[in-house]
């Protein structure tokens, strides 16, 4: 979290207007989840990371670190997608246990595969969203959305305060290995219990602490923020449309979408 | 003379929810427009719970607080009233700062105020030039440090121009150059004619820059008066669990060792007490 974070605050991208980048990157997701094609879903899975890493100027290995994750989790699904424990063998591998078979089908594999290229070109849509544009950025083009004002104040709240809740986590963990609270596995576990329970106590406090500031300057109930967005460039649109269009005329030509 | 009185409290009275004892018990003060007032106190004394009083976070159980000749009423519309006029600065600024970034945090106050967003980013600006926050102008407040979330914090309410700012504990937690920008930044309120209340622990900092200093002691006031007469007084501030200041200690000590004479006025800062030494007078000038 924070370090995408500082990496979105570094990015050569942040300053291009967050209407283009949020259209770039929801359109293209949406693209790719409604086109379910291996090739769409790599074409975008490539266009995301030059843009990010290349004209974002992420480095290329936190990138791959960082799209590590949700494939470790998308690597694990497809083995689950893929072997099944069936009385007959399939055409692609099978390993008898008895009676039944661990066996898998091409069909399941090709499934598996697409499904897991689909996701992940569609986390790196998303990460190119978080790695180039300011989580209050994103709200500003929400709101003007119409998302509803309650969702965009409470995600701006929420996001404000994982920091503060991170920094005061961050401060007990120390005071608490300083004085030995990580001796061994039982004591760790009590000290991550009594670091939850302290955490949402501050939190309380905190959260008391910053409504009273709030209304010493005149807070009314509506959150008012100013809007820091640069308006979108017309050329810029157009390109992500052109995009997105020649993704969709692909899956077509290939043979239809879904 | 009742119109110089800018804020006065009666007999003021809280106690804080599931509290044992109250934060205010009885306290009763008068703050005079344009001067610079340093409230003074252990900690629990009563000093923060006042201040947030005179901002209608915490509503008095009973007693009166008069602003400006009309007395304090906590309906929400008079409170939003009072709140243009009267800023606060809280003591730890992750508990003001909630804005993703520095231009939206002081751009908050004036859009609660009515100003446009072009208006607002305006009035900022200038706030951001003038404390010298322009440079992370874009940044997110969790990414500042301790002293550039404090200047923030102070951006916040200057920005919506009150005719009385409160300071909670200003320089707590700021290393020297922060703390002395900070002090610059009080320094240049007062010289402007806004009245400043601080609450601090720094009796040094009192002695120098207060017109007027105010002992808090168990929810009362203990003492009021000029800076030379109650930073003097050594059984109220014992009381209060203060020391006195260097300068008087050293002018007492100076006057009992025959160096200076005691019939002249005790100086307000180290600088003067120098320039008082028979041997220093013109040599050195003050650092």
């Amino acid at each position: 979290m924070l370090s995408i974070d500082k990496l979105c605050y570094q990015s050569k991208l942040r300053s291009r207007s967050a209407e283009e980048k949020f259209s770039f990157a929801v359109l293209t997701l949406c693209v790719c989840v409604c086109c379910r094609c291996a090739a769409v879903s790599c074409a975008v899975l490539l266009a995301m990371g030059l843009m990010t890493v290349c004209r974002g100027g992420v480095p290329l290995r936190r990138y791959l670190r960082l799209l590590l994750l949700p494939l470790s989790f998308l690597l694990l699904s497809a083995l689950a997608i893929t072997v099944q424990v069936q009385p007959a063998p399939l055409d692609l591998f099978a390993v008898r246990l008895g009676g039944w078979f661990f066996t898998g089908s091409r069909a399941a594999l090709a499934y598996a595969l697409t499904l897991s290229v689909t996701a992940l070109a569609a986390v790196s849509c998303l990460y190119f969203l978080s790695l180039t544009t300011p989580v209050p950025e994103i709200l500003d083009v929400l709101r003007r959305l119409r998302c509803p004002k309650l969702v965009t104040e409470l995600m701006l709240l929420i996001y404000r305060f994982i920091f503060v809740l991170l920094e005061t986590a961050s401060a007990i963990g120390v005071s608490q290995r300083c004085r030995l609270g990580n001796r061994d596995g039982r004591t760790s576990m009590r000290s991550f219990g009594q670091l939850g329970a302290v955490l949402l106590v501050r939190s309380a406090k905190r959260a008391d602490a910053l409504y009273a500031s709030m209304e010493a300057r005149c807070y009314d109930g509506e959150l008012r923020v100013l809007p820091e967005s640069r308006p979108p460039r017309a050329r810029a649109l157009f390109a992500v449309f052109a995009f997105n269009l020649a993704l969709v005329l692909f899956t077509i030509w290939r043979g239809g979408m879904g | 003379m009742n119109g110089d009185i800018l804020l006065r409290a009666e007999d003021l009275r809280y106690t804080y929810e599931g509290g044992d004892a109250p934060a205010l018990d009885g306290l009763s003060l008068r703050i005079r427009r344009g001067s610079r007032v340093a409230l003074m106190g252990a900690n629990g004394s009563g000093k923060s719970t006042f201040l947030l009083c005179c901002t209608g976070v915490c509503r008095p159980q009973s007693g009166r607080l008069v602003f400006d000749g009309e007395e304090v009423s906590f309906r929400r519309r008079d409170l939003l009233r009072l709140r243009r006029r009267v800023g606060i600065v809280f003591q730890d600024p992750d508990n003001q700062l909630f804005s993703a970034s520095v231009l939206q945090e002081i751009a908050f106050g004036p859009l609660n105020l009515g100003l446009s967003p072009e208006e607002a980013r305006r009035e900022a600006e200038i706030v951001m030039e003038r404390l010298g926050v322009t440079p992370f102008a874009h940044k997110p407040t969790h990414a500042l440090s301790g002293g550039q979330k404090k200047l923030v914090s102070i951006a916040d309410i200057l920005v919506m121009r009150p005719e009385l700012i409160l300071f909670d504990e200003p320089a707590a937690a700021l290393d020297p150059k922060h703390a002395a920008i900070v002090n610059r930044i009080i320094e240049s309120l007062t010289a402007q004619g806004m009245t400043v209340l601080l609450s601090t622990h720094d009796v040094d900092y009192a002695y120098g820059w207060a017109d007027e200093v105010i002992l808090f002691h168990e929810g009362r006031v203990l003492r009021q008066g000029s800076a030379g007469e109650v930073l003097r007084d050594r059984d109220a501030l014992l009381a209060a669990n203060l020391q006195p200041p260097a300068v008087p200690r050293f002018y007492e000590a100076l006057c009992a060792a025959g160096v200076l004479d005691p019939s002249d006025p005790c100086p307000r800062s180290m600088e003067e007490l120098e320039m008082r030494l028979p041997h220093c007078g013109k040599k050195s000038a003050p650092v």
